[in-house]
């Protein structure tokens, strides 16, 4: 079923401005997403347009300074002004009965240097939109931006029911593709974002693409998984075959399909159920991995992570906030956790060679700098 | 296994997750550990399928389950009246290692029975520090270990108790070559109350983080109920053992399971 989008853009007068973005997306979707751009003029003409358009997601920029009103003056309101007004109707909506709105993915859409002159540095308005993307994200990453759109334009309906709803552990479930059972793995903590009594459809949407898939803790992404597994991607030929083999322990809640990922405790249960049921995953190094998954898979062709002097050490667990190292945790320098990050995540890390680079670091701890300190001072 | 006796062994596997994610949960909070993702991997293992005990090892076929924290790094307190005096102890962390490892249970009476279902409880810790000799820095490192030797009735050069605290073993094969001054046998190896991860993590703060440790005892009271129940799982029956052994040495002279914890306790 094809899902369409408005997007609300002050250049959308002019189509070769909008157009790139719009043909980029319904190209990238194979024809399930359709884009439709919508000069923005008074808020209220916006919002009963947008009521009777009936989208099921919203492409906002933040910018409006090129869309005039009346004696060409600029319109006094921005597209955060208008997510928030759009948010809480939705909110009074879903209260009321009335409806003025029904709920649906806000997605920010600007260009970087937009986000740099509106937003640098003021997270204030990150709650308001589902998705943040970068305009430019959409020719690098078409294919991906594309996924999480339909993904998000798909689910919103299961968000919109579960909110409405007594938030059940059988319902709880049902929202994260898990067996009910499953929910009493996950630390209690994880899931107290969706079991919030009052919360809308947009608040429950947020906490899944924010906290619960936006950083690893109980889920991991592609990468991370790689890492974990000891596996190095781009010269494993056989990683397509071992995804497939971990398939039981993939995420299949909501967003599923624009978002990639994979049940930690599960993982952790496939390798001692189909791989070593004697030596935990992290307990090897990747060469002793990648020779255990081998042996009981029969994927011959995967190449274990190299070690490397940058980030030292072969029971690679985490990815270096900043160079996108492997790190083993033995070697690397765990950050301090930074505002949103909860104690169910997990923590960032430096890899060696860049918490040298950045040893001023204010969220290495004092411990971690003496430990730095004390490294190099072996070296010299 | 019934559907009742299932429902109440996960549950009990759960509660041990639970616990695992609140110690880490108050480690994180009091900034003590840096990182305690190896603690939230172990809860995840909690209910892990369950494994069995392969051909060759003591109650082969016998299933169980268990979970396994490896090097949780724990944020030390400076330590005073070390040796060497010249040891510089400022900022230091110790890496903790936990393996919990315990029988599946023949009935539903037995869930919960930790002590008695236990198959292994090891525990191993060490820190790094260094010192100047000469002006040139020189490592040392601080290590012990506490095993669960399930061979309890096999003879051996010198008395293996059951659970054992031991000062030294292989996490110091890194420095071996330098050690100077100090001789470390094998022995004693001082039977211990056996010590799971709560009591374990409890264990290393009390002893290297006493100041920190005594906050928590005032002023976090989930840190004390936290330890409660493995200390009644665990402790309990360990110490019962003892004391019913010691106390009827005259009708079990040869000391009964008492014998087994410490060698020591025996009459004939």
């Amino acid at each position: 079923m094809i899902k369409t989008y408005l997007l609300i853009d002050d250049e959308a007068r002019s189509d070769a401005s909008t157009e790139p973005y719009v043909e980029a997306i319904a190209e990238a979707s194979q024809g399930s997403l359709k884009v439709e751009s919508y000069l923005p003029t008074s808020i209220e003409e916006v919002l009963e347009f947008i009521a009777k358009a009936k989208p099921d997601g919203l492409l906002l920029d933040v910018a409006f300074t090129n869309a005039l009103i009346e004696h060409r003056a600029p319109l006094p309101y921005d597209g955060i002004a208008l997510a928030q007004q759009i948010r809480t109707l939705q909110t009074r909506g879903s209260r009321h009965g009335a409806a003025s709105l029904p709920e649906f993915p806000l997605v920010r859409f600007s260009k970087a240097d937009v986000i740099r002159e509106y937003v640098y540095g003021d997270t204030t308005s990150d709650d308001l939109f589902d998705e943040r993307i970068d305009k430019a994200a959409i020719i690098d990453q078409a294919e991906a931006v594309a996924k999480q759109l339909f993904s998000l334009a798909g689910d919103y309906p299961a968000i919109s029911a579960y909110a409405a709803n007594d938030k059940s552990d059988e319902a709880l479930a049902r929202l994260l593709g898990c067996e009910e059972g499953f929910l009493s793995r996950i630390d209690a903590r994880a899931l107290l974002g969706l079991r919030r009594a009052d919360a809308p459809a947009h608040v429950l949407s947020r906490y899944i693409t924010g906290p619960l898939l936006g950083r690893s803790g109980p889920l991991i992404d592609e990468t991370l998984l790689a890492i974990r597994l000891g596996v190095d991607r781009g010269r494993s030929e056989d990683w397509p075959a071992l995804l497939a083999a971990l398939k039981s322990a993939a995420y299949g809640g909501v967003f599923a399909q624009g978002y990639e990922r994979w049940w930690m405790a599960l993982v952790i249960d496939w390798w001692s159920g189909q791989i070593d049921s004697e030596r935990v995953l992290y307990r090897h190094g990747a060469v002793e991995r990648i020779e255990a998954i081998r042996q009981k898979t029969g994927l011959t062709r995967l190449t274990p992570l190299p070690e490397d002097p940058d980030s030292p050490g072969t029971k690679f667990w985490h990815l270096c906030f900043k160079s996108m190292r492997p790190v083993d945790p033995a070697f690397g320098f765990p950050l301090m956790p930074e505002w949103g990050q909860e104690t169910w995540h997990d923590v960032d890390y430096l890899c060696l060679e860049e918490a040298k680079r950045d040893s001023r670091n204010n969220r290495l701890a004092p411990a971690e700098r003496a430990r730095l300190a004390k490294l190099r001072r072996g070296e010299a | 296994m019934t559907a009742a006796f299932k429902k109440a062994f996960d549950q009990h596997r759960n509660e041990r997750a639970e616990e695992l994610f609140d110690i880490a949960a108050i480690l994180n909070k009091e900034g003590l550990a840096p990182d305690t993702g190896p603690i939230q991997q172990a809860a995840a293992q909690c209910r892990a399928d369950l494994r069995t005990v392969g051909p060759g090892q003591l109650d082969t076929g016998r299933q169980y389950w268990g979970f396994e924290i490896a090097d949780l790094r724990i944020n030390l307190e400076d330590q005073k009246h070390v040796r060497p005096r010249s040891a510089v102890m400022s900022e230091a962390s110790g890496t903790l290692s936990v393996t919990v490892q315990e029988y599946v249970p023949e009935d539903e009476g037995q869930i919960g029975h930790s002590y008695k279902l236990l198959k292994r409880l090891d525990t191993d810790f060490f820190f790094d520090v260094f010192h100047k000799v000469d002006g040139v820095e020189q490592p040392l490192r601080a290590a012990w270990h506490l095993d669960t030797h399930p061979y309890t009735t096999t003879d051996s050069r010198s008395v293996h108790p059951r659970f054992h605290f031991q000062v030294g073993g292989e996490r110091l094969d890194a420095i071996d070559a330098d050690i100077r001054g100090v001789f470390m046998p094998e022995t004693p190896r001082l039977a211990c109350a056996p010590l799971d991860a709560i009591l374990a993590v409890d264990f290393v703060l009390a002893h290297y983080c006493g100041e920190r440790w005594s906050l928590l005892r005032d002023l976090e009271p989930s840190y004390g109920r936290l330890r409660k129940n493995p200390m009644q799982r665990y402790w309990s029956p360990y110490f019962r053992t003892l004391a019913e052994g010691i106390d009827n040495l005259d009708t079990v002279p040869g000391g009964g399971d008492a014998c087994t914890l410490i060698p020591n306790i025996f009459a004939t």
